[in-house]
């Protein structure tokens, strides 16, 4: 009678797994959006290609992809691509709907950025002397920024003449007192932010400035000294 | 300057406390109360799942991209697919008063883990990137139960039910390197390391079996459906359990089933 006993526990015991499997079952899932874009960050304009097709449906079948570009337009299919012709950051909206009705979304972002403006100055006077520009020392030299471009409109003109003098605007003017090779760098900023850098040499000649003593009138140079 | 204690964990640290000593205390009197008539102790341990329905969710999504980086034919290396959370060991152990020969009341302590994980390399060119995923949920449970007894012949089958003030846990750890030449992709694992914690009430019944080896001794198994679901789950700093990236909170579901295979100590102790 024991024996039968152990062998009905057995039994019960053994329907565990039975049961285990049964209540564990996978509850009703819907489809899953999933996508990829490539490239998600480039200068305007250019064009992003989209892949949905890594969305999946464990239980059911993907009938729709609709596109959301973000900038007011949509789009259809697995597959797709879209031009983005203004900058900006652009939230791209993925929704699958399943042939049970079941819908998924996922987003991502993708960066239309602003072309940089183009820096680009020249200046006068100069001199060709073997081979290269030069211009003399304590000279007035006008530095011009109006060859810089931009697709919007470039809103600040920033120069380092490289002998710690700076200044702001189109069109500056500036002398330098020594003798050297200058690196004069010149920083536009257009309307959208966007910064851009253009450096040119500028090499004077001539000697040092004169220190010069001049008497209580102003009409007369007493006397002078050259700096070192 | 020392940063001053936010309130919020402090609070919550003085519920799970309260908790804490309000069952353990009720089990305390229960063993007290055993003490004029039959009292039984058991423990024991058998396999347990956990529904884990958004997590398995979140690591099917994880599956279908790392089979897709094992796939494309630029990209040298194949990282194991992610199996499912939820299968682990559960363990109790406990008291039960029997109040007459087929009802008892009484607690127990109820610890269960389920644990998963992957780990790899891709290689393209000269560029090698790691993926190793971790990911662990556990909970403890303090439960006070009853016992019905409705068929006993040598062999006892009976049902049980009880409530039980649960804490729950959930670790992270993951790596995720994403191959240089494969596109930017709206859902990826969400690299770093975590630990999320959480406390809810749960509900449990089933069926037990027991078999008395001796008058003292016994064997006892058990089939314990557990309904157990934790809304939110935060880390210290209340940010919720997001493996995906999708800005929304994983949800934990612990409900499931549990076996338990042990032993029972019959004590009697007349006053």
């Amino acid at each position: 009678m024991k024996r039968v006993k152990l062998y009905l526990v057995l039994g019960l015991l053994g329907m565990i797994p039975i049961l285990i499997s049964g209540c564990l079952g996978g509850s009703m899932s819907g489809p899953q959006a999933l996508f990829t874009a490539a490239p998600d960050e480039q200068v305007i304009p250019f064009t992003a290609n989209f892949d949905g097709t890594l969305s999946y449906d464990e239980a059911g079948k993907i009938v729709s992809y609709t596109w959301d570009f973000g900038d007011g337009t949509v789009g259809h299919g697995p597959v797709t691509a879209h031009v983005y012709k203004e900058d900006g950051v652009y939230k791209v909206k993925l929704t699958v709907v399943d042939n049970r009705g079941m819908s998924s979304e996922s987003t991502m972002t993708v960066q239309a950025l602003n072309p940089p403006p183009k820096a680009k100055f020249s200046y006068s006077p100069k001199s060709e002397f073997k081979g290269k520009y030069i211009v003399g020392a304590s000279e007035w030299i006008t530095f011009d920024a109006s060859d810089s471009t931009d697709d919007g409109e470039i809103v600040s003109y920033n120069w380092n003449f490289g002998d710690g003098h700076t200044d702001t605007g189109k069109v500056v003017k500036h002398r330098y007192l020594w003798p050297g090779t200058y690196n004069v760098v010149l920083t536009v900023t257009d309307n959208d932010g966007g910064k851009t850098s253009y450096v040119q040499q500028v090499t004077i000649l001539g000697g040092p400035p004169c220190n010069a003593d001049i008497d209580e009138n102003g009409d007369a140079i007493s006397g002078w000294t050259w700096s070192k | 300057m020392m940063r001053p204690p936010t309130p919020t964990p402090k609070t919550e640290k003085g519920e799970m406390m309260k908790g804490l000593v309000a069952v353990v205390g009720l089990v305390l009197l229960l063993g007290v109360v055993a003490s004029a008539g039959g009292l039984e102790l058991f423990a024991g341990a058998g396999p347990g799942g956990a529904a884990l329905d958004d997590i398995n969710a979140k690591i099917t999504l994880f599956n279908h991209i790392i089979a897709d980086l094992n796939e494309t034919p630029t990209i040298d290396g194949n990282v194991p697919l992610i199996p499912n959370l939820g299968s682990g060991i559960t363990y109790q152990a406990g008291e039960r008063f029997w109040v007459t020969d087929s009802f008892a009341v009484g607690g127990k302590l109820e610890y269960f883990r389920t644990e998963t994980s992957t780990s790899g390399s891709y290689v393209e060119s000269d560029e090698t990137s790691k993926i190793a995923i971790d990911l662990g949920c556990s909970f403890i449970g303090f439960v006070l139960a009853g016992q019905f007894n409705f068929f006993s012949y040598g062999l006892t089958i009976g049902v049980h039910g009880g409530i039980g003030y649960y804490y729950s846990g959930f670790t992270t750890s993951i790596t995720f390197q994403m191959p240089s030449s494969y596109p930017p992709i709206s859902l990826y694992p969400q690299e770093g390391e975590g630990h999320y914690n959480t406390q809810s009430l749960g509900f449990e019944a089933g069926i037990s079996f027991g078999y008395q080896l001796s008058e003292w001794l016994g064997l006892t198994a058990d089939i314990t459906y557990r309904a157990l679901t934790a809304p939110t789950i935060t880390d210290a700093h209340g940010t919720g359990l997001d493996l995906d990236g999708d800005g929304t909170a994983e949800r934990i579901d612990l409900s499931g089933i549990s076996v338990q295979f042990g032993v029972s100590l019959a004590i009697q102790l007349p006053l």
